[in-house]
């Protein structure tokens, strides 16, 4: 499994029929980098940005994914950002790439994702920054949001 | 036309602009995008707005200036700036278009030890920028002001160069979206630091406007309590999940 392989099972796990916005895309991938098991080779690295951890890969792959009709991509009225919505490919690609983890015994490590995308789906953007910053302080010291106390 | 805007924050200075070039007379307008904020010379970051030729010429003779230092006295640069901009408009070629173009220029002053930026008017007038400063199409740097009002109860001088390149972002794209005639395109935006200068570059913009969304999205739920949540959809879900 590739980091982007990762990324586009995240993308594929129930939990948001709508899609979900990159903040929730760079957190969950985030979690998932500090909490699975799974060879580091195939994680993103983050760097403590503007809102926490960020991946400036995530937004590359994000942008291929779209391109490769695996992903669609929804503009969100009001924002700059988009959604990235799963569609057909997406779930299928994403059984794929189920078995794919099952092979490389890597099943704990797409259970963790699962587990992760169901977090995040669930949660606004201030509970979800706020567990974030505090589970990982060290990824919060150039954030522009103050946490609070 | 344009818009250029200055912000002067704790710790350094950020100059934004739109991105469109407008060409044409009106009804026959044609629009490119172009390069506004750049960094003229090693310490120095610039954006314009007016003529791009005049524009041009003031640049390449503010890079070939060889007495001009970010360590010099600030009223020194402010004299040679004015005096580099006088000599471009006394060129025939851009007689009549020199009238229509201002600057922004930011150093970071090795005398003061502080950020330092000029707002340079072709009449000759040159401003020190004390936190906000705008240049360029009449509309949109009443629409700019105007969304600086409406963050009044921020003050620039206590953000940090992170949270002001936010708000400045936020100031120039919501004034792009109201979509004032000769002012589009993406935001562009570059700093001074005391490190000195940075033009910040497409892709860490995109982190940018992310930044911004999220901004707005959290004053949203500080409003109205948490919003809906991707997982609340009505939407049928048709997502996999892992073997249990």
């Amino acid at each position: 499994m590739k980091r982007r392989d990762w990324l586009l099972l995240f993308a594929a796990y129930e939990g948001a029929p709508d899609g979900l916005d990159p903040i929730r895309f760079q957190k969950g991938l985030f979690l998932f980098a500090k909490r699975a098991r799974a060879p580091e080779r195939s994680k993103y690295v983050f760097k403590p940005y503007d809102y926490g951890p960020m991946s400036a890969s995530i937004y590359s792959d994000l942008d291929r994914l779209v391109d490769e009709g695996l992903l669609e991509r929804i503009s969100v009225p009001g924002k700059q950002w988009s959604r990235y919505k799963p569609s057909k490919a997406t779930f299928r690609e994403g059984q794929r790439l189920l078995k794919r983890a099952e092979d490389e015994k890597l099943l704990d490590a797409a259970r963790e994702l699962f587990e992760i995308k169901k977090d995040v789906s669930k949660m606004g953007f201030n509970e979800l920054l706020e567990r974030v910053y505090a589970d990982y302080p060290e990824f919060a010291v150039n954030s522009i949001f103050r946490r609070s106390a | 036309m344009t818009l250029i805007v200055a912000v002067r924050c704790r710790d350094g200075v950020i100059l934004g602009s739109d991105s469109q070039e407008t060409r044409g007379e009106s009804g026959r307008r044609l629009a490119r995008s172009t390069r506004k904020v750049y960094e003229p010379r090693p310490g120095f970051l610039l954006a314009w707005a007016g003529a791009q030729d005049v524009a041009q010429g003031f640049v390449l003779r503010l890079s070939r200036a060889d007495d001009i230092s970010p360590d010099a006295d600030r009223l020194h640069i402010k004299g040679r700036l004015h005096a580099i901009l006088a000599d471009v408009r006394k060129d025939p070629s851009v007689e009549g278009r020199s009238d229509n173009v201002e600057f922004l220029v930011a150093w970071w002053s090795g005398q003061e030890n502080k950020p330092v930026a000029l707002h340079l008017l072709s009449g000759g007038a040159g401003e020190w920028v004390g936190d906000w400063a705008f240049g360029g199409v009449r509309l949109g740097v009443e629409r700019a002001s105007f969304a600086v009002s409406t963050m009044r109860y921020i003050d620039p001088g206590a953000l940090t160069l992170e949270q002001a390149k936010i708000m400045a972002l936020k100031v120039l794209r919501d004034t792009i979206e109201a979509s004032v005639e000769g002012i589009g395109g993406r935001v562009q935006m570059g700093v001074v630091r005391e490190s000195g200068p940075e033009v910040i570059e497409e892709a860490d913009m995109r982190g940018l406007h992310d930044t911004a969304d999220l901004w707005e999205a959290q004053c949203v739920e500080l409003l109205l309590g948490s919003t809906a949540s991707p997982s609340a959809s009505e939407t049928p879900d048709r997502g996999v999940r892992p073997p249990v």
